[in-house]
């Protein structure tokens, strides 16, 4: 008697299962398919909500792994450096969180504007001079 | 790369004797056995760093060997069973899938011709569905750069520092700018753990945020497929977590959002069969649990929710209507809550003696910040709806919230339970908005809906627990004579009960 009873249960629980999953599916299917035609498309189709909202804020320079890989290469070992760029004040802490992720044994010991290149004490910290290009630059004053 | 998946097959089968002893592991098992693994491993890695000791590369796979060869060793050598089958014939309610956890001794032809029988429409479309998300995700992580700030500025940073010649140094956390000094180490030690020590670079992140992604969604397609014994409804379940924003919004990739959301997930798929084994194994889930607070600082509310919400239904239901404690619910809960505190003990020492003081969002007069705020709560809620009714969530907040009605209006209390730890917890966020030294409305947008990502698959599962099958919910109770108090003794009453 008991079972008897628990079987339509049991049929109306598996057909929401299903029917749920049918429904879901569904939604994947097209969203997945559109979204495959964005990154066809459009690669690689940063639309997304952290996307739209914060990428242009937190990525301010393309490719920022080989632009540091490009500064460490003409570093001493453990040379702090002063960044000279378009906006590097401004853009302060872009430049120091990305100096420290990308080069910990190179403290930064300050930021500058491309227009305003600092005076450098004798010993002092390396220039790294950032083109809007990209290209880099390192003066040191003479000991 | 290859140095990734040679340790992670080590954590995988390291961590099977804590997962599956003595039964054939599913794919489900596979992922929680890695993931429980790395914890393990992260944490003794910790600690070891802090007593001095070098964490070189044979070090650490020692760390990751070690608790599983400890479990295998204690635990012996059992028979295989045959692993959760995902082949059932969905759709058919005269051919219910026949459940393996269900049977202990299942006969081998039964199985093997279950094995053989092609899944149902509903099945197949689930896993096309399934299929075509996670290749749409790996595309989108092998196009996107790794741009996320918190990476930079938070994760990652810690990740690529904090080992330098096989010691654990953590006095770089002073020098970084604008930063959170005394967020936990978990995750980034788990990484490390996973490159063996070396410093991961932008690609081997993505590679690394690949992997948990996909560990993710195997729990939850395990997890779903245990609560409801549907195929399709766990591979389309699955499915939805792969496109949503945790998994699909690059502003997750190298951050903590999707192991926080893993943990939580393997500790609640490592619940019930713990539970119900013969041998008392409530500590391996409790480990899971334990490490929550060592991923992120809202680990520690989750933690405690998802303990307080073992511990009610594990000591109610053992009560039955005689409101008596028997010894054995008593030795299970505190083989629960054992790990996890003394975990979570740990996690705080570390930040409150070790790290360096952070920028607490409740710096300051909090209190007084708070209740000058008061008037603009309402504010604060609608800016949360606004974030939580975003097209990016494919509706999945509004779903939640008729859930939850429907949970109420059945007294489902598992599903309810999990539904409410969610929602408490996107209100332990809301609050945290309110108190903080930010103003709200920065606060929220900096990182409310990011967060809130992270409750996506715990969402999930307590939705599935409405469409559970309540024959096979008594099966299981009639199989395992404990898990039936656990997980539904009020229910089944009920459903005794009924006519």
């Amino acid at each position: 008697m008991e079972q008897s009873d628990q079987a339509p249960e049991s049929a109306a629980a598996t057909r929401a299962a299903t029917a749920a999953a049918w429904l879901i599916s569904a939604l994947v299917l097209c969203v997945s398919l559109a979204r495959m035609d964005c990154l066809l498309r459009h690669p690689p189709c940063l639309t997304a909500h952290g996307e739209r909202t914060w990428l242009g804020w937190a990525y301010r320079h393309p490719e920022p792994q080989a632009l540091f890989h490009r500064i460490g290469a003409q570093l001493r070992p453990g040379e702090p450096v002063v960044i000279v760029a378009r906006q590097a004040e401004a853009e302060t802490y872009w430049w120091r969180t990305m100096g420290s992720y990308f080069l910990p044994d190179h403290p930064i010991a300050g930021c500058s504007n491309l227009h305003r290149r600092p005076r450098v004490p004798a010993g002092g910290p390396a220039l790294v001079i950032v083109s809007a290009a990209g290209e880099v630059r390192v003066l040191r004053a003479e000991t | 790369m290859v140095r990734i998946a040679l340790v992670s097959a080590v954590a995988v089968l390291t961590g099977l004797p804590l997962v599956a002893p003595g039964r054939r592991p599913a794919a489900g098992d596979l992922a929680a056995a890695w993931t429980l693994a790395l914890g393990n491993a992260a944490v003794l890695a910790l600690a070891a760093g802090l007593l001095g000791l070098t964490l070189s590369p044979a070090a650490l796979l020692l760390l990751l060997i070690a608790p599983g060869a400890a479990a295998a060793l204690a635990g012996g050598r059992g028979r295989r069973r045959a692993p959760e089958s995902g082949s059932g014939r969905e759709g058919d309610a005269r051919h219910p899938d026949p459940d393996p956890d269900l049977d202990p001794d299942p006969d081998p032809a039964d199985l093997r011709r279950r094995r053989r029988r092609a899944p149902a429409i509903p099945v197949l479309v689930s896993r096309i569905a399934l299929a075509c998300a996670l290749v749409a995700l790996m595309v989108k992580l092998v196009q996107v750069p790794l741009w996320s700030w918190d990476h930079f500025a938070i994760w990652g940073v810690k990740a690529r520092s904090m080992l330098d010649g096989g010691h654990l140094r953590l006095d770089f956390l002073r020098s970084l700018y604008q930063t959170r000094t005394d967020h936990p180490l978990g995750v980034p030690m788990a990484w490390l753990v996973l490159t063996l020590g070396q410093a991961p670079s932008p690609a081997v992140f993505k590679a690394l945020h690949a992997l948990f992604a996909l560990a993710l969604v195997a729990v939850t397609q395990a997890a779903v497929r245990r609560v409801s014994s549907s195929t399709a409804l766990a591979n389309a379940a699955a499915a939805f977590l792969a496109v949503s924003p945790l998994l699909w919004d690059s502003e997750a990739v190298g951050l903590a959002e999707v192991p926080l959301a893993l943990w939580a997930m393997v500790s609640l798929l490592l619940l019930p069969p713990a539970i119900a084994a013969a041998r008392r194994r409530a500590w391996v889930p409790g480990l899971a649990l334990g490490f929550l607070p060592w991923i992120k600082q809202e680990g520690l509310v989750l933690c405690l929710l998802l303990l307080a919400a073992a511990l009610a239904l594990l000591l109610r239901a053992r009560r039955g209507g005689h409101r008596t404690l028997r010894p054995r619910s008593a030795a299970d809960g505190a083989l629960l809550v054992g790990p996890a505190l003394a975990l979570m003990a740990g996690a705080l020492a570390i930040q409150k003696l070790i790290l360096p003081p952070g920028v607490s969002f409740f710096a300051g007069d909090w209190w007084r910040r708070g209740l000058d705020r008061l008037p603009h709560v309402l504010d604060v809620q609608r800016q949360c709806f606004a974030l939580l009714l975003q097209p990016d969530w494919l509706g999945f907040w509004i779903l939640l919230a008729a859930s939850t009605l429907v949970a109420l209006a059945r007294r489902n209390g598992m599903a309810l339970a999990v539904i409410a730890i969610v929602w408490i917890q996107v209100l332990v966020y809301e609050l945290t908005a309110l108190f903080s030294y930010i103003p709200p409305p920065a606060h929220l947008e900096a990182a409310f809906f990011r967060i809130c990502g992270a409750l996506v698959p715990l969402g999930l599962l307590g939705m599935a627990m409405l469409v559970r099958d309540r024959r096979r919910l008594q099966k299981l109770a009639e199989s395992f004579g404990s898990l039936d108090d656990f997980m539904n003794q009020a229910e089944l009453r009920r459903m005794r009960e009924e006519p």
